[in-house]
């Protein structure tokens, strides 16, 4: 795992405007994604996961979004200030991207075919035929039955697993570096759920390609990713090999997210929670986003927010507890 | 697709029937009657009982009524009283001028209307989208009759660039047609303008709510994904799904476009439809009248089955089988 990065993030703010205060959607996200891993982002919903990813694809409608800073590096070019034909050539080509809702994320007035030639034909210089020769391959590949068929149908006669399928084919066919999937099984039914996640799973090795994987979900994120990294109002909290993840989370939120995951052994009684709300963006408490609902909160963590620091090679948190514990053991 | 279209047709029967029922109660219920223009003062009442006799006016209602639809059905829609001349014919004189100012003006509409929407949309709350809400505002609701007498009082009277009244230039009946092409465009200058206005403002005002609508979509979001230049995204995928309700919006405006026309044409003194109607009602010219209506009301059931035709041919989820 110590290759060079393809893509680095790095202190990155992302930032809404609006009359009721300012959001915080990103703020100060650092991480890196390397070659071929799957590098899962878990949090709450609006803890700042799909504007991370939308903030790479450079996807942020502005205003009311806005930029606030940090650099993206990809291939050597900063995606904060690439010029747009430089933007045009990353997205759907080098780093693409498949969306939460199937349903809607399809042109409804545009065969399948189309769409997916479309998004070969902006990137490569081959003819309306060949592009559409190689969707009906690409939906083979998605393990779409009878694909010459389907190529000439419309996305309102496809299911949603379908449809889910033919964002992949349609993310994939430039054979992109970087995947973002953006809660990709969310909309599915559990059946569903696990082949698009074998099929993801099945085409990264296939074309290599490194995937970012946004869920909610612990138990995808279990089975998709290499590597963790915990987001909490805004922040990484943070960041970690999956098993290092699992069996010992160190961070106080992600604590509470692995108690609260129910698993075979879960009967009748009621779900362990973690105390507290997901605080309101516009009006972030003081110091560390989390200590209102943190069991372990300290003075510090009221007056200070904790930095994202490395805890071992493979390792990054952003808690006092952590860090306090360190400054007594070097002492 | 065939029979959808045939049982459409054949729901329109009983509707027309409805319409030309109402519309010959209306009539009926209007003061005077067709003979009033036609008699002199000095008249004695057996001469008036006589003549109302002779124009069917003492039968009853539902006789003149099933007499009238009978020969409807026909194509025979009478005899226009002042004009001494099968309705039909008189129509048919018209009709020409009416159709070329509504489709002229419709066509402006579009042009200026549907674009401007577009960029209205894309560029929410800027001052260009503030700049044509206003203008479309005003051209929304400002009423014909004064903007187009506006119009004449500034460019036909205080500067006379373009002629006050008609649609060509008896001077020039002579001339080739090409002189006389131009001469009736220089004639419906002002007429399209008051009429295509209207129409922009209002393509304008569904263009911007539907586009506005539209880009917000998930499908959007992916289209800009896949890489494409915003031009293709908002020209291709965004507006492709706008123009579905427009389409729509677009057979149900063709009734409100001909009785827009016919208001125009009564203030620019257009040889058109509008002129003879708004002298059939002063004249109580019932058969004129009742042709006219009929032929509105064919037009009006005949856009709305279009329009439905047309939507299914924008939007691939509409199939009438």
């Amino acid at each position: 795992m110590k290759e060079k990065p393809i893509l680095e993030v790095k202190n990155l703010k992302t930032y809404f405007y609006s009359d009721s205060g300012t959001v915080k959607a990103a703020d100060d996200v650092s991480f890196e994604v390397y070659p071929e891993e799957t590098l899962g982002i878990v949090g709450e919903s609006g803890c700042g996961k799909s504007i991370t990813c939308m903030s790479i694809m450079q996807l942020i409608e502005t205003p009311p979004g806005k930029y606030e800073g940090g650099e993206i590096i990809f291939d050597g070019i900063d995606i904060m200030k690439a010029s747009k034909k430089q933007i045009m050539e990353i997205r759907g080509n080098k780093i693409s991207m498949i969306f939460q809702e199937p349903m809607t994320s399809l042109n409804p007035v545009f065969r399948v075919a189309d769409q997916i030639a479309e998004a070969i034909m902006i990137h490569q210089k081959i003819s309306k035929k060949e592009a559409r020769e190689e969707a009906v391959l690409m939906l083979g590949k998605v393990g779409i039955p009878n694909p010459e068929r389907v190529a000439k149908d419309y996305p309102f006669s496809l299911s949603g697993g379908m449809r889910q399928r033919v964002m992949i084919a349609m993310a994939l066919a430039c054979k992109p570096k970087i995947l973002i999937a953006d809660e990709p099984t969310t909309a599915l039914d559990v059946t569903i759920q696990a082949q698009v996640l074998q099929l993801m799973n099945d085409l990264k090795k296939d074309y290599k390609t490194s995937v970012i994987f946004i869920t909610h979900d612990l138990g995808v994120i279990a089975e998709m990713s290499d590597r963790v990294m915990v987001m909490y109002a805004g922040k990484v909290v943070e960041l970690a090999d999956v098993e290092e993840l699992f069996t010992e989370p160190m961070h106080p939120y992600t604590i509470g997210l692995m108690k609260s995951k129910p698993d075979m052994k879960t009967t009748g009684d009621r779900l362990t929670v973690i105390q507290g709300n997901v605080p309101n963006l516009n009006q972030l408490p003081t110091g560390c986003a989390f200590h209102p609902r943190c069991p372990y909160a300290m003075d510090i963590c009221r007056e200070k927010a904790p930095d994202l620091r490395d805890l071992s090679s493979s390792r990054k948190i952003a808690c006092w507890k952590e860090f306090q514990e360190e400054g007594m053991k070097n002492e | 697709m065939r029979t959808y279209i045939i049982r459409r047709l054949a729901q329109m029967v009983p509707v027309f029937l409805g319409i030309m029922l109402i519309l010959f109660l209306l009539l009926q219920l209007a003061p005077g009657g067709p003979t009033g223009m036609l008699m002199d003062p000095r008249m004695s009442a057996e001469q008036k009982q006589e003549l109302a006799e002779k124009y069917g006016e003492n039968k009853p209602f539902y006789e003149k009524f099933i007499s009238w639809m009978a020969d409807a059905a026909k194509g025979n829609f009478g005899n226009s009283i002042t004009h001494k001349k099968p309705v039909v014919e008189v129509i048919k004189d018209f009709i020409g001028n009416t159709f070329l100012l509504a489709i002229v003006s419709l066509l402006v509409g579009l042009f200026i209307g549907v674009p401007i929407g577009i960029v209205s949309a894309t560029k929410q709350y800027s001052a260009v989208d503030y700049g044509t809400t206003i203008f479309s505002l005003i051209g929304v609701s400002l009423p014909a009759f004064f903007f187009g007498l506006l119009l004449l009082k500034i460019f036909a009277v205080e500067l006379p660039w373009f002629p006050i009244f008609g649609l060509t230039n008896p001077l020039l009946r002579k001339a080739d047609w090409i002189v006389r092409a131009i001469d009736k465009a220089h004639h419906l200058v002002l007429p399209v303008t008051v009429l295509g206005l209207t129409q922009a403002a209002s393509f304008m005002r569904y263009t911007r709510s539907s586009m506005l609508e539209v880009i917000r979509q998930d499908y959007v979001r992916t289209a800009r994904a896949k890489g494409l230049r915003d031009k293709v995204v908002i020209y291709k995928h965004a507006f492709r799904n706008a123009m579905i309700p427009i389409i729509t919006l677009l057979g149900f405006s063709i009734p409100g476009l001909i009785s827009g026309a016919l208001m125009t044409e009564t203030i620019f003194s257009l040889p058109g439809l509008g002129k003879i109607s708004v002298e059939a009602v002063g004249q109580r010219n019932y058969p004129l009248i009742l042709g006219i209506n009929a032929m509105l009301s064919i037009v009006t059931l005949l856009s709305a089955l279009i329009a439905d035709l047309l939507y299914a041919t924008a939007d691939p989820r509409i199939r009438y089988d």
